[in-house]
């Protein structure tokens, strides 16, 4: 049983448990690709705005949602590792290396942040062609469809790319989380795992509502 | 006999608490013992077993375990140590919820490169001989806290380690299964000559060991023998020291 297997493994029999992630991620990632896909749109971009300043609005707003992504991800990719603190401990006490775990965990969100990519990208696409219906009825513009593509191909290239960052920083910041716990802490973890999971939940809403 | 294990002198003080958990405590394993650490909770039982297992690590003293000084052993060279000589079963099963008795029994055999072919055989056969092969297509969910006892002890088993650390491992079980347990420990000690360490308070299932050394405040306060006495016998004499220590403290 290899490390891809093993996670492919983990992802089908925990489903309800990383669907919860997944689900998560996908959503992110949905937001993402229609806010790029909008701002990517040169016909909507010429429409609505004259002299450029939507675009400086646009690449502002980008700033931000890729820093709220990113927070957001390691956020709950950290929360589901405290979860499986157990888990990390009775592989490290069988024998696997650190390194080995964090290859485990690797492949893992390898496979969760694909099959999240390629949903954010079905539903934003979807989502993006309802932002763009939705400004041409408000605003009253003559929009021909066929002009604007389903799959901006620039912004899914942007998002792919994007994706790819949080892959390694979500690695980075499982492998600090490993190399940093003594195998003690992994498994005797009963008392501490659990306190520190619930009590971010506040800002992590409130982070949501911002 | 050469030691398979031994300790010396080892103390653990943790920050928090002024008094040694363990205190310059010594004694030695031999191959093939089967050893049971008793002792009130907070007597320094499990910590013993953590440092001697690598779980933890001492604040001085020196532990050598099969031609190995632990101190000098790195983070992945200890991860590798576990894999090629320890065995754990600890009080709450600790197996892996996803995967199931079958491939939980065989993560330490894949983790030791053996061929598919080998590690099915090895696991067939041991599953036989200890009464489990029913339960090998199982998911830990589906199966009794006995149950998952057994097959958290049979990975520890599998894979030959030169020592099986046990922590209260019948702890969390009603007695006929503790029992069972403690017969499949046995049975293994006796027949794949397993050398076992067990850290428990119950002086029944300590009854199941050769020798037994009882922990109070962090040192060995004494140490009993069953030589040829039956478990009958050496459950009443452990049962009688505990209750007499328990009466002087």
């Amino acid at each position: 049983m290899n490390h891809l297997s093993a996670a492919l493994k983990n992802l089908k029999s925990n489903f309800s448990f990383y669907a919860l992630y997944l689900l998560s991620i996908s959503f992110v990632i949905t937001i993402f690709f229609a806010f790029t896909s909008f701002s990517m749109n040169k016909v909507m971009l010429e429409k609505i705005s004259g002299d450029g300043r939507v675009e400086t609005m646009c690449s502002t707003i980008s700033i931000f949602l890729m820093a709220f992504v990113i927070f957001y991800m390691s956020y709950s990719n950290r929360f589901f590792l405290r979860r499986r603190t157990k888990e990390l401990g009775i592989y490290a006490l069988l024998g696997y290396r650190k390194s080995t775990i964090l290859s485990l965990l690797t492949a893992e969100n390898l496979l969760s942040c694909f099959g999240a990519f390629v949903i954010g990208i079905l539903l934003g696409g979807l989502f993006h062609k309802g932002i763009v219906f939705g400004i041409t009825k408000l605003l009253d513009l003559t929009v021909s469809n066929s002009e604007i593509p389903f799959f901006n191909l620039n912004a899914m290239v942007k998002t792919a790319y994007f994706v790819f960052a949080i892959i390694i920083i979500l690695s980075l910041s499982n492998s600090r989380f490993l190399f940093k716990s003594s195998l003690m802490d992994l498994v005797r973890f009963e008392k501490s795992a659990e306190k520190q999971t619930k009590f971010h939940a506040v800002p992590s809403c409130s982070w949501i509502s911002i | 006999m050469a030691a398979l294990l031994e300790a010396k002198n080892i103390t653990k003080i943790y920050a928090k608490s002024q008094r040694p958990s363990l205190n310059k405590v010594s004694f030695s394993v031999t191959d093939g013992e089967f050893i049971a650490i008793m002792g009130a909770s907070g007597s320094g039982k499990t910590t013993l077993l953590n440092v001697l297992s690598t779980i933890d690590t001492p604040t001085s003293g020196s532990i050598t375990l099969n031609g190995i000084n632990l101190k000098n052993l790195t983070d992945s060279k200890a991860a590798d140590f576990r894999r090629d000589n320890l065995g754990f079963i600890f009080q709450e099963y600790l197996l892996l919820d996803s995967l199931t008795i079958f491939e939980n029994i065989a993560v330490p055999l894949t983790l030791q490169k053996l061929q598919p072919k080998k590690i099915e055989n090895m696991i067939r056969s041991l599953a036989e001989t200890f009464g489990i092969d029913a339960q090998l297509d199982k998911y830990p969910s589906e199966l009794s806290g006995g149950q998952r006892q057994r097959a958290s002890a049979l990975r520890a088993i599998v894979k030959r380690p030169r020592i099986l650390f046990a922590d209260e491992p019948t702890g969390a079980l009603d007695s006929s299964s503790a029992t069972d347990l403690l017969n499949t420990l046995k049975e293994s000690n006796e027949s794949l000559h397993t050398t076992i360490l067990m850290v428990t308070h119950d002086a029944y299932a300590a009854s199941f060991a050769d020798r037994i050394l009882i922990f109070k405040d962090g040192c060995i306060i004494q140490e009993l023998l069953k030589q040829n006495a039956d478990r009958r016998a050496f459950y009443e004499s452990i049962a009688q020291t505990i209750a007499k220590l328990d009466t002087e403290r």
